[in-house]
Order: C-alpha cells, then sequence, then structure tokens
C-alpha cells in the first residue's frame, strides 16, 4: 500500500519553495472546485457533471501528491 | 433527461422544443490553443536539456520537476474550466419563451428570457468559410419595444433553429405573410 507523501520542511529553502508550492495549491483547489460546484450546481446532466469533475479531481490530486514528493527531494 | 435542472424557472405546461449550445468547433479551437500550452512543455523537456544543461543536473532539476508539476496542474484546470463554460452556455427554445444562459466565467452568469410573442423578426446568418463548410452561424431574433435582441451566435444549423422560432412564434402571431 503507498504511503502519503507528508512536507517537513528542514532548510530554509525548502520552507520558502514548500511556502510557494502550497500557495499555488491553495489558488488552483479555489479555482476547481468552485468549477465543480458551478459545474454540478447548473449542469444539465448530473451524471455527466459528476463523471468530468471526479477526472478532474483523479487528475489534480495525484499530480498535487507528485509534487508533494518533489518538494520532500529537494 | 433532467430538463427541470436545465431550465430552473420552467413552468408546467412548458415543453422544451431545443437546447442548442455553441457550434463543438470553438471548442475544438480551444483545445487546438490548450494543446499548444502543452506542446511548450514536450518542447521544453527536449530541447532546455541541449541549451542549459545546468537546470537538470541537481540541485536546480527538483525545482524545474516542481514548476512542470505546476505547470501540469494549471493546465488541466484551463480544459477543465474551458470545458465547464462551453457546457454551461446554453440556448433553450420552449413553446413559450427563448431562454439564453450566458455562462461568462466561473462565478459570472447571465440569463435572459424572451416570450415569443414579443418575437418580431428572426434572421439568421451564415458568414464565411468555416461557417459555411461546418454548418454553423448566428441567429438573431428581434424583439419588440426597446428590448435587447436576442443573439445566439455560432450555433449549429442556424437556418433550422430560425426556421423553428418562426414556426414557434407562429402560434401567437399566426402564419407568417397575416400579419
Amino acid at each position: 500500500m503507498q504511503e502519503f507523501n507528508t512536507f517537513n520542511p528542514s532548510t530554509l529553502t525548502q520552507t520558502i519553495t514548500g511556502f510557494v508550492f502550497y500557495a499555488v495549491i491553495i489558488l488552483i483547489t479555489f479555482f476547481g472546485f468552485s468549477t465543480v460546484f458551478v459545474l454540478i450546481k447548473n449542469g444539465r446532466s448530473r451524471a455527466l457533471s459528476f463523471a468530468v469533475a471526479v477526472l478532474y479531481l483523479v487528475f489534480f490530486l495525484t499530480i498535487a501528491a507528485q509534487g508533494v514528493g518533489i518538494l520532500n527531494s529537494i | 433527461m433532467n430538463i427541470k435542472k436545465l431550465f430552473p424557472g420552467q413552468q408546467e405546461d412548458e415543453e422544451i422544443i431545443l437546447v442548442v449550445r455553441e457550434h463543438w468547433f470553438f471548442m475544438f479551437t480551444r483545445v487546438i490553443a490548450w494543446l499548444l500550452f502543452v506542446m511548450v512543455l514536450f518542447l521544453f523537456d527536449k530541447y532546455a536539456p541541449q541549451y542549459i544543461p545546468r537546470l537538470f543536473e541537481a540541485p536546480y532539476l527538483n525545482f524545474i520537476n516542481l514548476g512542470k508539476n505546476i505547470y501540469v496542474m494549471f493546465l488541466i484546470l484551463g480544459l477543465f474550466m474551458l470545458w465547464t463554460i462551453y457546457y454551461l452556455n446554453v440556448q433553450i427554445i420552449t413553446n413559450k419563451r427563448i431562454v439564453d444562459i450566458w455562462q461568462k466565467g466561473i462565478f459570472s452568469q447571465r440569463i435572459s428570457e424572451l416570450t415569443l410573442p414579443n418575437v418580431e423578426d428572426v434572421t439568421s446568418e451564415v458568414r464565411g468559410f468555416w461557417s459555411t463548410v461546418l454548418g454553423y452561424g448566428n441567429v438573431e431574433v428581434q424583439t419588440a419595444g426597446e428590448k435587447e435582441n436576442f443573439i445566439f451566435q455560432n450555433i449549429p444549423e442556424p437556418r433550422e433553429v430560425e426556421k423553428l422560432i418562426i414556426n414557434q412564434t407562429g402560434h401567437y402571431h399566426g402564419p407568417p405573410g397575416n400579419e
């Protein structure tokens, strides 16, 4: 079973990079989740809206997790 | 189809005749533009190591990978938002009115309604090479009084939509030529 990466900064470079990375993640999460909300709220077909939203979230969470992994190796 | 969800103000005896949205060609052009941004990533991976080899050595490599990771997240978000805005932009023609739902952005939506008795004239326009080949164009619905005209831009089969609106308004104005 794969473990989730957690970020524990140990150097100043890691701290600054981590801060920038998480600021970007928060921004993308805000727009991403807002889009999911608007799509599901206003979409004609609820099933299609859910399917597309889930697809987006899977991609987003996978790449974000990869980013945390990279952040740890800095 | 969950029609009430699509059209919240729908009356009980109101029947949806047609739901149109922008022609797929316009979504396709946006996807092509999006693919250009994807290509930037591939070109960077292909050519950057040749011209800036130091960037691909420690300790810079991890920063480059993190930058690419963030770029990919923006790309996926961009495609998701493009599709959502395309999908939520619809025009609905019912047996009582025309509804134009214009999703300008994620946080901006405008809904305009026009009752069929207020329709004065309907004009369809197909202009240009791609419009003619792919069969899309504009339909302008002129309204009575000082109300703003309805313009359906770049919809598929504009002539069919024009005929449909004229047929529907005929129930209120009488057959064409009787006015």
